[in-house]
């Protein structure tokens, strides 16, 4: 090879090597932390049908992420009209000087009209399982109010409102009075017409408050439940960690703290109906009695009566939950369904089809055991 | 006739063909299967391995009895020179149009995860230059290109899987055992033919370098391609759940982007998983390239396989870029696969293996005779 031809391909090497055609330099980036969905209601429509929604994006500063900001504002909210997420985001090209990214994004906030409108739920979930940079471990939660304000919010410990959502929601070991839900989870629930708890997000003065849950069915939000009840499904499902109950045991307010509970079910056709059996195994400690009280708690004796008083907190607590779903819902978001179809195929294969009418009439026997492990420090 | 560079070892047919059938079609072979059995389709992998092994095990016998040649030319001994060079052709479309398929299903995956501005063109073009280089190199730096590549895209593959087991929900795998036993059997040309590539074993045992205990070595690495397939499957059903892994497109794509690895900064790892695809998926076409390459020359009795490379190329690229959308990629490619295939695949190597067995038998009997 000669002088010439080498010099020809360091030139190739350098032309053709050194670009592309997606180049986006990082500061160029606006790393979408939080979206909000909201329904655009005009004041005379002029007879338009389809859908248009308020898309929020909430990012961070990335500036003062790396703690050298100073005075900067720690974060930016952004938003604009149309009839889905990406036409927004293309709008707003037009008003920012950054691309938005939304490799990062943590928490997405559906307000509750568009969650009422099944048309204009599915829209929105279709269009964030299609796009491909969105991950299916997003959080999803449901704002009671619109998630405008969710999102305009600054919260005090976290002023990045998706950090400070997907902190709350990844807490899951304090707390079982919400139902963490991804994407993920409810492309995979939703298919005909399934239901799904998804969180409720209620925003206050300087902090977003995640509590409760919205029940999902037939792809539109059809109720509430409450923190308490949100529980009671948690225990059902097995998936508390860490909970806190209160209960009376002879006029002495008993708080007792949740360890660990299992729950199991079991199924069976009795006179043409499905019975469905849950039993939940709770084990925890007492975390607070009474300062010189009469009997210490150092009695088996003592400790069975408040486990069985527990129990009937927890019990009463649970079928009152299990009810409601049954009766005012028929929505099984207690996952009989999954259990059904994994272990007792023979009797799923016969109630697949009309599964949401179904669960209304299947009996569900709930057993309660409590285990009271510990004391704490003092008699 | 053969080179003295153009010797490989067992062990690396053996590498070639693990990377060549896990190209693009494990992506999809979840959700196909979940589609059509749910849970049970663990199953008809299983039943379809066999079958694969079975097909592989007549290959290699049959190559056996013809040392040093490939397909195209004992095909000529088998059943005369005007059938077999017909048959030769067929085989070269069905390169072809594999290839094509396979870039253009990695042009669509690196169009929509990683380059989104690059024209499709400009991707599919950049690979299968690549592919034709190293085709250039001839078997040789195939085999040992698909030495280096397995275990690079294997091991990332398991430790990643190791970050996800707390993800996992076995119960997901229930029921077993549902589906009826027609059903399993529809889904098997589907998993047969994500063992596609087996039949490279018909033209790449003339290179190996003294073979020795060749079936089994075979056989173990549709054994292994079975095992790629199972955990696959089984993990993504585990991870997503029936409903879910029926939805996606890629699901096994999905499952390796799900990954958060504990503790680590990165919190996407996806971008390193798509490198690893891409090195794949150049691990799985370049054969398939010079399986149609090596064909064409040993049609044309040339003796040098390098200028074949290039003019096949164009034909490769228009090929991928004939369906309109990746739907269409689709259903083309199961029409191609059903009717096609069936005849190359499954027909060629029994009919040539019974017609060589017929004629063992009688050069024998003659032989005795005299």
């Amino acid at each position: 090879m000669d002088k010439l031809h080498k010099i020809v391909l360091i030139f190739l090497i350098t032309v053709l090597l050194g670009g592309c055609w997606d180049k986006i330099e990082i500061n160029e980036r606006a790393f979408v932390f939080a979206i909000g969905i909201d329904k655009f209601k005009p004041k005379n429509m002029n007879g338009a049908e389809e859908k248009r929604y308020i898309i929020t994006y909430a990012f961070p500063n990335v500036k003062t992420l790396a703690d050298q900001g100073g005075d900067e504002k720690p974060r930016f909210v952004i938003r604009s009209i149309g009839q889905n997420m990406f036409q927004v985001s293309d709008i707003l090209t037009t008003r920012s000087n950054r691309t938005m990214f939304f490799g990062h994004t943590k928490v997405i906030i559906i307000s509750e009209d568009v969650a009422r409108d099944p048309i204009a739920f599915r829209e929105v979930i279709d269009g964030l399982e299609r796009y491909h940079a969105i991950g299916r471990k997003v959080d999803v939660l449901i704002s009671k109010e619109t998630a405008k304000k969710a999102i305009d919010i600054v919260p005090d410990f976290e002023p990045v409102t998706g950090s400070y959502l997907r902190g709350i929601l990844t807490a899951k070991k304090r707390s079982a009075r919400f139902t963490p839900t991804t994407l993920g989870d409810i492309g995979a629930n939703m298919h005909g017409g399934g239901s799904i708890l998804i969180p409720m997000v209620t925003p206050g003065e300087t902090d977003l408050k995640v509590a409760g849950a919205a029940i999902i069915k037939n792809y539109r939000l059809i109720g509430w439940l409450g923190e308490k009840e949100n529980r009671s499904v948690m225990f059902v499902k097995g998936e508390v960690e860490r909970e806190d109950i209160t209960t009376k045991y002879k006029d002495i307010t008993i708080a007792y703290s949740v360890e660990n509970v299992e729950s199991n079910k079991t199924a069976k056709v009795e006179d043409g109906k499905i019975k469905v059996g849950i039993f939940v195994n709770i084990e925890g400690f007492i975390e607070r009695y009474r300062f010189d009280a009469k009997q210490d708690l150092l009695d088996d004796k003592i400790l069975q009566e408040i486990e069985k008083s527990l129990q009937n907190t927890i019990a009463k607590e649970i079928k009152g939950t299990i009810r409601k779903l049954q009766e005012e819902f028929s929505a099984d978001v207690i996952g009989i369904e999954d259990y059904l179809s994994k272990f007792k195929p023979d009797i799923w294969e016969q109630v697949e089809d009309n599964w949401n009418e179904v669960f209304k009439d299947i009996i569900i026997d709930v057993e309660v055991d409590v285990k009271v492990r510990r004391i704490g420090m003092t008699r | 006739m053969i080179g003295g560079n153009d010797k490989i070892s067992n062990s690396q047919i053996v590498f070639i063909l693990i990377t060549t059938i896990v190209g693009v079609g494990i992506l999809s072979l979840p959700s196909a299967l979940v589609e059509r059995v749910g849970s049970d389709g663990w199953i008809s992998i299983i039943i379809g391995s066999i079958l694969v092994s079975i097909l592989v095990a007549i290959a290699t016998i049959l190559t056996s009895y013809y040392p040093g040649k490939t397909v195209i030319e004992f095909g000529r001994e088998i059943v005369s020179t005007p059938v077999s060079d017909i048959i030769s052709f067929l085989f070269i479309v069905y390169f072809v149009v594999i290839s094509a398929f396979t870039v253009r299903i990695f042009a669509e995956v690196v169009k929509m995860f990683l380059l989104d501005k690059t024209p499709t063109e400009v991707i599919i073009m950049t690979m299968l230059f690549t592919v034709a280089y190293i085709v250039r190199g001839g078997i040789e730096g195939i085999g040992r290109m698909a030495e280096i590549i397995l275990p690079v895209v294997i091991l990332p593959l398991l430790l990643l899987f190791i970050a996800i087991i707390p993800d996992l929900d076995f119960t997901n795998l229930l029921p077993v055992f549902r589906t009826s036993f027609t059903d399993i059997v529809k889904t098997i040309p589907l998993t047969f033919f994500s063992f596609m590539g087996y039949e490279l074993i018909l033209f790449f045992m003339a290179y190996v370098d003294k073979p020795k205990n060749s079936t089994a070595k075979n056989i173990a690495a549709i054994v292994i391609v079975t095992l790629i397939y199972l955990i696959f499957f089984t993990v993504t059903l585990a991870r997503f759940g029936q409903n879910e892994v029926r939805d996606l497109l890629w699901p096994s794509l999905s499952l390796v982007r799900s990954v958060d690895l504990p503790g680590f900064f990165i919190e996407n790892v996806e971008a390193v998983v798509m490198g690893l695809w891409v090195l794949n998926v150049f691990a799985s076409l370049s054969p398939v390239y010079y399986g149609a390459v090596l064909t064409l020359t040993k049609l044309l009795r040339a003796n040098e396989h390098k200028y074949f490379v290039l003019p096949l190329l164009p034909f490769i690229y228009i090929l991928s870029l004939v369906p309109d959308n990746l739907a269409s990629v689709y259903t083309m490619m199961d029409m191609f696969i059903y009717y096609y295939t069936t005849i190359i695949l499954i027909g060629v190597p029994i009919l040539y293996f019974i017609i060589s067995l017929f004629k063992k038998a009688n050069k024998k009997g003659v032989g005795s005779n005299g």
